[in-house]
């Protein structure tokens, strides 16, 4: 795909942050960005501007649309995935005669996403039940780093750099997980207490300075689809195969419903801590399944009494989950797009 | 095989589990979990993909290391999947780490293949405990057949690049884990094998750590060099030290086509065991290729360094040498040119090199022989010895070393030696004692060496009789007593062995406080001998312990005799001055002329040294010995008689020693100028610290001894006291005082007294000399007198005629005097 008109100008750098507890889904947001760019109906697509973060779409892709597959539990801080988000946006430019004018303008944004498991959101020293003794030694502990000049920065050390440096945060709740362990809490107030630390004299107003897409996941999982139908947030006509989705404005409100449920209070505290910590005005609502909701192939529509995408099943490789149906990812580009247009230089 | 204790760890999450990745069992190492996470985090090679077929996929395994203080670990990662789900339904990967002790696999060179394969069939131990493996020396042919089939260019342009940073093994899809494992050992071999204790790969990378140093992937790795599989370039151009190390490898294995010689450049890379100290370092171990074919030819040529040798077996690059006669010959230079420090390493590869050979032994006991002769024989030949003992060939050797290694035991080291037989005693030495018995002075000088043992010792002689021609039963005189005095044939045939062994048999007397016994025939045979070992005597007897006080006078004539200082003379107390004297006298009765008049001599010379008319018993004893030596004429007894008469310089009252008056007697019969040379002798040894009253006792004598002014002058002059212009005069006062008619005036007295003031200072010019100093005192003396005379001259009253002339005779002297000093002075 090619787009018209001059070469944009260098891409903007924009960083966005991914943040969320063990399982919420962090990595497989990430998988569905590219299925969800092509099934979109959005003017941005993505593409990777390195080849380790051209492969993770790649293989993602295809391990979710061909092998039908999660992936995996991130076991280690990988590298920065660096993608370009190109697309096109209304710009207002003054003219020479002093008159404005809506255009439509070319924009990339260079998106540098760092994956992290999720444990060290919540400060889980190398994420293990003991702090390092300061007993084990390298051979090249005396300072020396690993061939690229760069400081050893340790993996907390780097996650909480680039989070501090980032414009936008992407927040990952995933109310099945906060339903069973009830710790989702955790893994947000130690990050913010050290964005604040970091970041907070940064930002013109009381609130840390970043946008904030909060991201409620696994809408297809009956746990959380069922209230929004119950309650009535869920709206099964906006979509052609009947597909459930919650308008952005009610989001918010479906986010404190579901949070307002948990009776140890700490789901509470996360609704209210992401109110205090972030501005309203920098902040939106997603309700979101990076998979999607199961479509019934023989009527091409969705089904309410198999709202959940997700099979577990027994192989020779064991006890797994994999995706029952196809991929229609809801809510994974809208939060990027919002994102990286909220953050770019208006004109 | 080797037997190694491997520290383990199980990394991963209990099925169904909602948390992260843990630590979920250990055991082998001090390591907490939370080092152990840093370890597979610092070394992490990235997030597995799910699938299970791709070239990415598990299982994964990396190789690391890791340090716990002085100790190096080589680890293992074994990354698979498990068949269990995590709480979200995923699959859970399990790490299972091993790590050993670098020092472990150093000795068999074990490959990390071999490490890999044995680790992995090993069921993990419970909880805490270590793991126990069996690990086979890895052959270095099988490593070069690895090379070649992997293509040496592709292995050996790794290793290169691995030198100088990480390095990225691309496009090869279609290699299996095995393979690649295999290729990350191959790459490690041609490395030198001390920098496995910073490398560092990985069969597969994932976006894994910076820190892994050699691995593959899809893509080449940010700051890493590429190695495309499929068509791979040697380093680049900015490379310089991987191609300077590519390059040597090419020339060592001649391109790598030959498996032997690839095989012997991992042999010997293999050695280099130490810490790589950078790249450098590794191209430096590659330079040293056949270094040790360099040292075997220096060896045969006699000029190998201790250095070379030194580290050819401390390298274990010994065992590079082919022969092992080559390894033989080479093991000997090290022992012939080894210290103490050495004999460690001598003794760690003794076994292996020299057990069944004849020339290292031989070589070991010439270095045990030479070092009894070194600098430090006691603890040089002890360690040898105890080396010996350690390789359980103790005995043979010791005997061996006895018996000289081929070489004559030096007489100052039979001490040494016998010290040696001695610590063995009690223990089962039977070629030991074979080899002292046919060393008849060491026999001896092991004699010696019991005298704090009693028993032993009448055992030992009970035993030498048997076996020793020597006469032995002369010891049971001094040993077992009271015994009958030695005759003169036995010390002669104990000297035909030898004079230690009659120095010995002395000691064995004097310990036992028999040397009345022996001395007697001892002198006897001595000054019998025509040639007599001087030095060897006088330090011999002078260490001669516990003699009575005859055996001293004995010893001391005899060391006078010899050349030596007398060690007893100085120490006689008065009630055994008679003994010695006796003793002293009876060595000059047998001595013959010559040898008497040494011992005068010697006595005469050692006088001069010592301050002996200070201390009233010792010059009792002088005096008396000194007496009863001379007024025969014999040859030294004049110098003698004028050395003891020059003892007055240090104590005028010598003269007041009961002894003095006989010895002054014999004295003038040997010397009669001695009448009136005694208080020049006396003047002309002043120390420079007398005191003028005792030189003023020696003015008058020589005064009255009819000695001129001139002479005492001249005698003041060659001693070493200069007196000031004060002690001058008061010297002149005190002489004049101490003359037998003081205070009566002695007009003759008085000249004697100028004379010898005039003559003394007449050469004087200075202006600060005695001659301004005399006069200022006398001017100063002359104003008292004055006025004295002030005070007795009667004011107003005439004087008598007789005064007033000496007041006028004085006025004029003192007038001409001032005179004719001013001429003087002008003149000069």
């Amino acid at each position: 795909m090619t787009f018209p008109g001059p070469e944009p100008r260098a891409p903007f750098q924009g960083r966005i942050g991914l943040w969320g507890a063990p399982q919420s889904g962090k990595t497989t947001f990430l998988a569905a960005l590219r299925v969800a760019v092509d099934q979109g109906e959005s003017d941005w697509w993505l593409h990777g501007s390195n080849d380790a973060s051209t492969d993770f779409l790649t293989d993602m892709t295809h391990q979710l649309i061909t092998l039908r597959q999660f992936p995996a539990a991130t076991l280690n801080l990988p590298p920065n995935l660096q993608w370009v988000f190109r697309g096109e946006r209304e710009v207002r430019r003054r003219t020479r005669f002093g008159l404005t004018r809506t255009e439509r303008e070319v924009t990339a944004i260079m998106l540098d996403l760092l994956d992290a498991p999720g444990g060290m959101y919540r400060g889980d020293s190398r994420r293990s039940n003991a702090a390092p003794s300061g007993r084990v030694q390298f051979h090249d502990d005396d300072g020396a780093d690993a061939g690229d000049g760069r400081k050893d920065l340790s993996e907390e050390e780097r996650l909480i750099d680039h989070l501090v440096s980032c414009d936008g945060l992407i927040y990952l709740f995933d109310p099945t997980r906060e339903r069973s362990r009830r710790d989702s809490y955790d893994y947000f107030q130690r990050t913010v207490m050290q964005l604040a630390q970091r970041a907070a004299g940064r930002s013109r107003d009381r609130f840390l300075p970043h946008h904030l897409a909060v991201c409620i996941t696994k809408f297809d999982h009956p746990y959380v689809y069922e209230p929004a139908h119950r309650l009535g947030y869920a709206d099964n006509t906006t979509k052609d195969e009947g597909f459930p989705t919650v308008p952005d404005a009610l989001a918010a409100e479906l986010f404190s419903v579901l949070c307002a449920s948990d009776v140890q209070n700490s789901a509470v505290l996360l609704d209210k801590g992401i109110r205090t910590s972030f501005s309203p005005d920098r902040t939106r609502y997603f309700m979101t399944s990076a998979v999607g909701f199961y479509l019934d192939p023989k009527v091409r529509r969705f089904q309410p009494a198999q709202p959940w995408n997700v099979v577990e099943e027994t192989g020779p490789e064991g006890d797994t989950t994999r995706i029952l149906g196809g991929v229609h990812p809801i809510n994974v580009i809208e939060p990027l797009v919002w994102l990286a247009t909220a953050t770019l230089p208006r004109s | 095989m080797t037997e190694v204790r491997a520290g383990w760890a199980l990394h991963g999450k209990p099925r169904d589990s909602h948390e992260d990745y843990t630590i979920m069992a250990s055991g082998g190492f001090g390591f907490t979990d939370g080092d152990l996470m840093l370890i597979l985090s610092r070394y992490s090679l990235g997030n597995p993909p799910a699938d299970r077929d791709s070239p990415g996929s598990l299982p994964w395994v990396a190789i690391n290391e890791a340090r716990d203080g002085e100790i190096t670990y080589v680890g293992l990662t074994v990354q698979e999947w498990s068949n269990d789900p995590d709480g979200a339904g995923r699959p859970i990967a399990h790490s299972r780490y091993f790590a050993v002790p670098y020092q472990a696999l150093c000795a068999e060179a074990i490959s990390y293949q071999d490490l890999y394969h044995t680790l992995r069939r090993a069921p993990l131990p419970s909880a805490g405990a270590p793991m126990r493996i069996e690990l086979s020396a890895t052959k270095a042919t099988e490593q070069a057949r690895s090379i070649a089939a992997l293509g040496f260019a592709r292995v050996a342009t790794a290793a290169a690049m691995s030198l100088e940073g990480p390095v990225t093994v691309t496009r090869c899809p279609e290699l299996r884990l095995e393979e690649r494992l295999t290729f990350l050992d191959a790459v490690a071999a041609l490395l030198p094998y001390g920098w496995r204790t910073e490398y560092s790969a990985g069969t597969w990378h994932e976006g894994g750590s910076k820190h892994v140093r050699l691995a593959f992937a899809r893509h080449n790795r940010a700051n890493s060099f590429e190695l495309d599989w499929l068509a791979p370039a040697g380093p680049p151009a900015r490379a310089d030290i991987a191609g300077t190390y590519l390059q040597r490898l090419r020339e060592l294995t001649g391109g790598g086509s030959g498996e032997e010689a690839v095989a012997r450049v991992i042999g010997h890379l293999r050695l280099m065991t130490g810490p790589v100290n950078g790249p450098e370092d590794a191209i430096r171990s590659l330079n040293e290729f056949d270094w040790h074919l360099r040292v075997l030819k220096a060896a045969r040529q006699g000029h190998a360094t201790r250095a070379d040798l030194r580290r050819m077996f401390n390298s274990e690059e010994w065992r590079l040498l082919e022969s092992q006669e080559d390894r033989v010959l080479v093991f000997g230079e090290l022992i012939d040119a080894a210290d103490r420090e050495d004999i460690p390493l001598i003794t760690r590869v003794w076994n292996e090199v020299a057990a069944d050979h004849r020339t290292p032994f031989d070589r070991l006991v010439h270095a045990g022989a030479a070092a009894l002769c070194g600098p430090d024989p006691d603890r040089d030949t002890s360690a040898y010895v105890a080396a010996a003992e350690t390789l359980g060939i103790g005995d043979r050797y010791l005997a061996a070393v006895l018996e000289g290694g081929g070489t004559t035991v030096h007489a100052r080291s039979l001490a040494v030696a016998a010290a040696q037989v001695k610590r063995r005693l009690d223990t089962d030495h039977a070629e030991t004692f074979e080899a002292v018995v046919r060393d008849i002075p060491l026999a001896f000088a092991l004699i010696t060496e019991l005298l704090d043992r009693p028993e032993d010792l009448s055992a030992l002689v009970e035993q030498l009789k048997t076996r020793l021609p020597v006469p032995m039963g002369s010891f049971d005189a001094v040993l077992t007593g009271p015994g009958v005095r030695i005759s003169e044939c036995e010390i002669e045939q104990l000297a035909a062995y030898g004079a230690n062994c009659l120095y010995d048999y002395l000691r064995v007397a004097a310990a036992y406080e028999r040397l009345g016994l022996v001395l007697p025939a001892f002198v006897g045979w001595l000054v019998g001998q025509a040639r007599i070992d001087a030095a060897f005597w006088g330090s011999r007897l002078a260490g001669l312990e516990r003699a009575g006080a005859t055996e001293q006078g004995v010893i001391d004539a005899l060391l006078l005799g010899l050349r030596s200082g007398p060690r007893h003379l100085r120490f006689v107390g008065q009630a055994e001055q008679a003994a010695y004297r006796a003793g002293f006298l009876e060595v000059l009765r047998l001595s013959s002329s010559p040898l008497r008049a040494r011992v005068l001599d010697g006595l005469a010379r050692h006088l001069e040294t010592w301050t002996w008319p200070a201390e009233p018993d010792s010059a009792a004893l002088v005096l008396s010995l000194s007496a009863a030596v001379g007024g025969d004429g014999e040859a030294g007894g004049v110098t003698l008689a004028r050395v003891v008469a020059a003892g007055r310089a240090l104590d005028p009252r010598l003269s007041a020693n009961p002894e003095y008056a006989g010895w002054w007697a014999t004295a003038l019969r040997e010397d009669p100028p001695l009448r009136s040379e005694a208080p020049l002798i006396a003047l002309r040894a002043l120390r420079r610290s007398a005191d003028p009253k005792q030189v003023a006792m020696l003015c008058a004598e020589g005064y009255l001894a009819g000695t001129t002014a001139g002479q005492i002058c001249e005698a003041l002059r060659v001693s070493e006291w200069h007196p000031t212009g004060e002690e001058l005069l008061w010297l002149l006062r005190q002489t004049r005082m101490l003359h037998p008619s003081a205070p009566v005036h002695s007009e003759r007295m008085d000249e004697w007294l100028r004379d010898l003031l005039r003559v003394y200072i007449a050469d004087d010019v200075s202006k600060a000399g005695p001659r301004a100093e005399v006069t200022l005192l006398l001017l100063r003396e002359m104003d008292f007198h004055l006025g004295l005379l002030d005070c007795v001259v009667p004011g107003g009253h005439s004087l008598g005629e007789e005064a007033r002339e000496g007041l006028k005779e004085a006025a004029q002297r003192i007038k001409n005097l001032a005179a004719e000093g001013g001429w003087r002075l002008w003149r000069r």
